[in-house]
């Protein structure tokens, strides 16, 4: 749930732009780190600072958007990729600079260190149920904006066919601002209620956003549902080798227990994306092609 | 076009390095004899072994026959051919002695120190503890992280767990910098083990134990192999959460309560430098003090006087700021040049009286500075 979440921003700047962010996880990381001393500095719970990480995220995309990748726009494909990947490292080695290398954590919290048994040995985190309440909430949200505002059929517009939107008299360059908004607020809050359980240090992104292309690849560039339920499907997968080693504890068994399940955790999301790509190149639910 | 341009640079700084060495040893007229002319460097070499058979790997082989490279005991591998090859690989180990290393260095994992720690618990040796049944503690489940230093730990333990009479229930190989560890305290749950031991660095180590206290694991003892357990922000973030957790270490501040020099040299290096020593600075310091030793003892630098030295030098504990009881090279057998007196140390995490969480030796037993909380008080 918490990397369907990360998935939105992206596949949302994906969807309207056409631009792979690379930069998303740096986002991610800034959310991560404005929840964290917002709540320190001002003594409020991490879980009122959301908003406050909202607002950073959004004024940060457009300040993205329009001081930096616009002009990008102009140049090759090549250029974008290139772009964006610059503003990773730099955004990247920003954080170094003014938050050094060490690992940081929250220690209070209504969430913080809080988990829920449901018996059957099943225990949910806190942080974990919280998330996954506040995607269900995040992607609702962004799908009545899409499809039940005129706002969102002006960026599904633009989105289709910029050029086309423009004779329209779409504001074509209002939405490009709007859609790295709203993905920035989107990944900005899921790192300010993430930070609740993980620690947070400048190079934390890139281990959520790895997974969060796969996500997205699954679900379809662009589809706001296809992130969530490939979303849900990745967090599913990654949970496989726990419960492997579970059952091979029940039924005692010899192979399975040799089985490198846990080493191989992340080969089958890839795996999973892989074979999406070959079936059905436009992922679970895209429109892309 | 660019990104070719920049992969041939690439390659061909790479494939300079070793000429670049090979070029050295040929200047050196010891190394000029009637072999000298083609040789092969580390990577070709390498890649030729790695042909299929053919007439031209004949020929490219025969450049690799007779004695065409001088070694000398004063190259030093560092974990084989550091940079060219993964660390402790066998072409790694190759390319080092290709290239003329004498001796190839190979990290050591005083692993043996945790089932020391283990049997003296069950020898009622623990400060504070009274003797727990073997029965208790002798199942171990293990989660390493998937690099080479994580294998290693987590194969040494096995091994090691084996001869000590331990089972390994569980033993985990985890994808380093994780963003989920979930599933695998789940694996390790799942075995009931009596201590859950790690390999890690900082950030998946504190994920590990947040991860560990969100799924409420109850195992008796928490270890970790130094690295990310021993890490200044796995304290800072975790805190009170890590009260009773054991790190494997080679030096903490307090030994200075129970060695006067160490305090005092540990005095000095503050001064100095503004912090306490470190397991890997003082190691560093000891290191140095030994070769000062033995260039004494030698009284010149000829290599065959300071080999001699080596094998016939003995420091006493008390000179020393690590917690060993002294300094002397193993001579034959599989530890040759291993010092046989050296012991690592676990330290564990206590609340000090100004609820501070400070490292307290827990062993060597003879210098342990604390009462050993045992069993972990659980989440």
């Amino acid at each position: 749930m918490v990397i369907a979440l990360v998935a939105l921003g992206l596949t949302i700047i994906f969807g309207v732009m056409d631009i792979v962010n690379f930069a998303h996880g740096e986002f991610l990381m800034l959310g991560m780190y404005t929840g964290l001393l917002t709540a320190q500095f001002t003594g409020v719970d991490p879980l009122f600072t959301l908003p406050v990480a909202a607002v950073v995220g959004f004024l940060l995309g457009i300040l993205c958007y329009s001081g930096f990748v616009k002009f990008l726009l102009r140049g090759p494909v090549v250029a974008q990729l290139l772009g964006t990947f610059g503003l990773m490292l730099f955004l990247r080695n920003l954080a170094l600079l003014i938050f050094g290398s060490e690992d940081r954590a929250l220690h209070h919290g209504i969430l913080v260190g809080r988990s829920f048994d449901v018996g059957m040995g099943i225990i949910i985190p806190a942080t974990k149920l919280a998330a996954a309440l506040l995607s269900v909430l995040s992607f609702v949200g962004v799908w009545l904006l899409m499809n039940r505002t005129k706002v969102g059929k002006a960026l599904t517009a633009t989105a289709l066919n910029g050029q086309g939107a423009r004779y329209m008299g779409i504001p074509t360059e209002r939405m490009n601002n709007l859609a790295w908004g709203v993905g920035g607020a989107t990944v900005t809050v899921a790192g300010a209620l993430i930070v609740n359980f993980w620690s947070v240090n400048p190079f934390v992104g890139i281990l959520f956003t790895m997974i969060a292309f796969a996500v997205v690849a699954l679900g379809g560039f662009g589809s706001v549902p296809g992130a969530f339920f490939a979303g849900l499907v990745v967090g599913l997968i990654m949970e496989i080798p726990g419960l492997w080693d579970f059952l091979t504890y029940l039924t005692d068994s010899e192979w399975m227990g040799q089985f490198p399940m846990t080493s191989l955790k992340y080969m089958w999301i890839y795996a999973a994306y892989f074979v999406i790509m070959v079936v059905r190149p436009r992922g679970l639910f895209g429109w892309k092609q | 076009m660019q990104r070719t341009i920049m992969t041939l640079a690439l390659a061909a700084t790479a494939s300079l390095m070793p000429a670049l060495a090979l070029a050295d040893r040929n200047d050196d007229p010891q190394g000029a004899g009637k072999s000298a002319g083609a040789q092969l460097g580390p990577r070709p070499f390498f890649l030729v072994n790695d042909m299929t058979d053919s007439p031209l790997k004949q020929r490219l082989l025969a450049c690799t026959e007779g004695d065409k490279y001088k070694r000398t005991q004063f190259s030093i591998g560092h974990r084989g051919a550091a940079l060219q090859f993964p660390e402790h690989t066998k072409e790694s180990y190759e390319a080092a002695a290709s290239m003329g290393a004498g001796i190839v260095e190979c990290d050591v994992t005083f692993t043996k120190d945790l089932f020391e720690f283990l049997k003296g618990l069950t020898e009622g040796k623990a400060k504070g503890v009274k003797a727990v049944k073997k029965a208790d503690i002798d199942d171990l489940a293990t989660a390493c992280e998937k690099t080479e230093w994580g294998s290693n730990v987590s194969e040494v333990i096995e091994t090691m767990a084996k001869t000590y009479g331990f089972k390994v229930k569980k033993s985990i190989l985890y994808a380093a910098k994780s963003t989920d560890l979930s599933s695998e305290v789940g694996s390790l749950k799942a075995v009931k083990p009596d201590a859950m031991l790690f390999a890690s660095y900082a950030s998946d180590a504190i994920l590990m134990l947040k991860t560990l206290k969100a799924q409420k694991a109850q195992p008796k003892i928490i270890w970790g192999q130094n690295a990310g357990f021993e890490a200044p922000e796995f304290r800072d973030t975790l805190r009170d959460d890590i009260v009773g957790v054991l790190t494997r270490t080679v030096f903490l501040p307090k030994v200075a309560q129970v060695k006067k020099v160490a305090g005092e040299v540990n005095a000095f290096y503050k001064e100095k430098t503004g912090r306490d020593f470190s397991g890997a600075s003082a190691r560093a310091f000891t290191g140095l003090q030994t070769w000062v030793e033995v260039l004494e003892k030698a009284g010149s630098t000829k290599p065959a006087d300071i080999q001699k030295a080596c094998n016939t030098i003995k420091i006493a504990g008390d000179q020393l700021i690590v917690p060993w009881s002294g300094i002397k090279f193993a001579t034959t057998g599989e530890d040759i040049g291993q010092n046989e007196l050296g012991t690592g140390m676990i330290g564990q995490y206590q609340k000090d009286k100004d609820g501070n969480i400070t490292l307290e030796i827990a062993y060597p037993f003879d210098v342990a500075t604390a009462n050993l909380i045992y069993p972990l008080k659980g989440f």
